[in-house]
């Protein structure tokens, strides 16, 4: 029987919100259902350039955190 | 030399104990992405450097005077403290009045993304600008939950209980989020390829 999905159901799965028995049969019909892959892909890639949307944090506020926790001291 | 295949329970663990090199190792872990939270809310690169720099201060008394309680992780937990320092940072500056966030009504409401400065006039054809761009035309709501939950690491559910809808209002806001997002790529034949994007 084909398990079919919700377009939510498919945004859980791709953020690790779904539960083992979900995570399951959605790998399972990625294996046959060739709109479910095409479905997944097109929305993992957007997530993959929102991941690769990271600015640098400037160097010198790094420097002076890494200051701050030497000089403060431990309870 | 810290070994990096600890996970950050671990580096805590260590830090707590005195271990400066841990704390060098999740500051490194996570400073680019606190920063870029911190610079979509605040909109201001100088403005997001001084707030960056007081969460992890923040972060350090917390840890070291033995306050801190890891309910949850640590990103997550750095990632609260940006966003609530953010908003402070808001009511000292008095520039959006209208944000109140006791009432459930979000920060992201009534935030814009930073009007044309000089750099973007330099780098407007970079695609790092483009997708920044495609950030800020998507609706207040989706907006609202992208940020949530991919650059916060909010769950739905916190993200539903945030702002006072249905688990499946936010997932909802989140897929559409990502098709509109998609379908500016495609309109724009902007590649998916990760190497374009300027790190």
């Amino acid at each position: 029987m084909i398990k079919t999905f919700t377009e939510n159901d498919l945004v859980r799965f791709l953020y690790d919100e779904v539960n083992e028995d979900e995570r399951d049969e959605i790998r399972e019909s990625l294996l046959t259902d060739i709109q479910l892959q095409n479905k997944i892909t097109e929305l993992k890639r957007v997530m993959e350039s929102l991941d690769a949307f990271v600015m640098k944090a400037p160097k010198e506020a790094v420097s002076r955190i890494l200051y701050a926790s030497k000089n403060l001291q431990s309870a | 030399m810290i070994n990096t295949s600890l996970n950050d329970s671990e580096l805590l663990s260590l830090y707590i104990g005195g271990n400066e090199e841990a704390f060098e190792e999740l500051l490194n872990r996570h400073k680019d992405r606190v920063f870029t939270t911190i610079y979509l809310i605040v909109k201001d690169r100088y403005t997001a450097e001084d707030l960056m720099q007081e969460v992890f201060i923040k972060a350090i008394r917390t840890i070291k005077s033995g306050r801190y309680n890891e309910e949850g992780k640590f990103l997550p937990w750095i990632l609260r403290i940006g966003h609530n320092l953010s908003i402070d940072h808001f009511r000292k500056e008095k520039r959006y009045p209208t944000i109140v966030m006791e009432d459930g009504s979000s920060v992201f409401n009534s935030l814009e993304f930073s009007e044309t400065s000089i750099e973007d006039e330099h780098i407007k054809q970079d695609t790092y600008n483009l997708l920044k761009g495609y950030i800020k035309e998507l609706p207040d709501t989706q907006r609202e939950v992208l940020m949530m939950r991919h650059y916060m690491k909010m769950s739905f559910q916190e993200i539903a209980d945030a702002t006072d809808v249905s688990i499946n209002t936010a997932l909802g806001r989140m897929r559409y989020a990502l098709i509109n997002l998609r379908k500016k790529f495609e309109q724009n034949q902007i590649a998916y390829d990760k190497n374009l994007y300027r790190k």
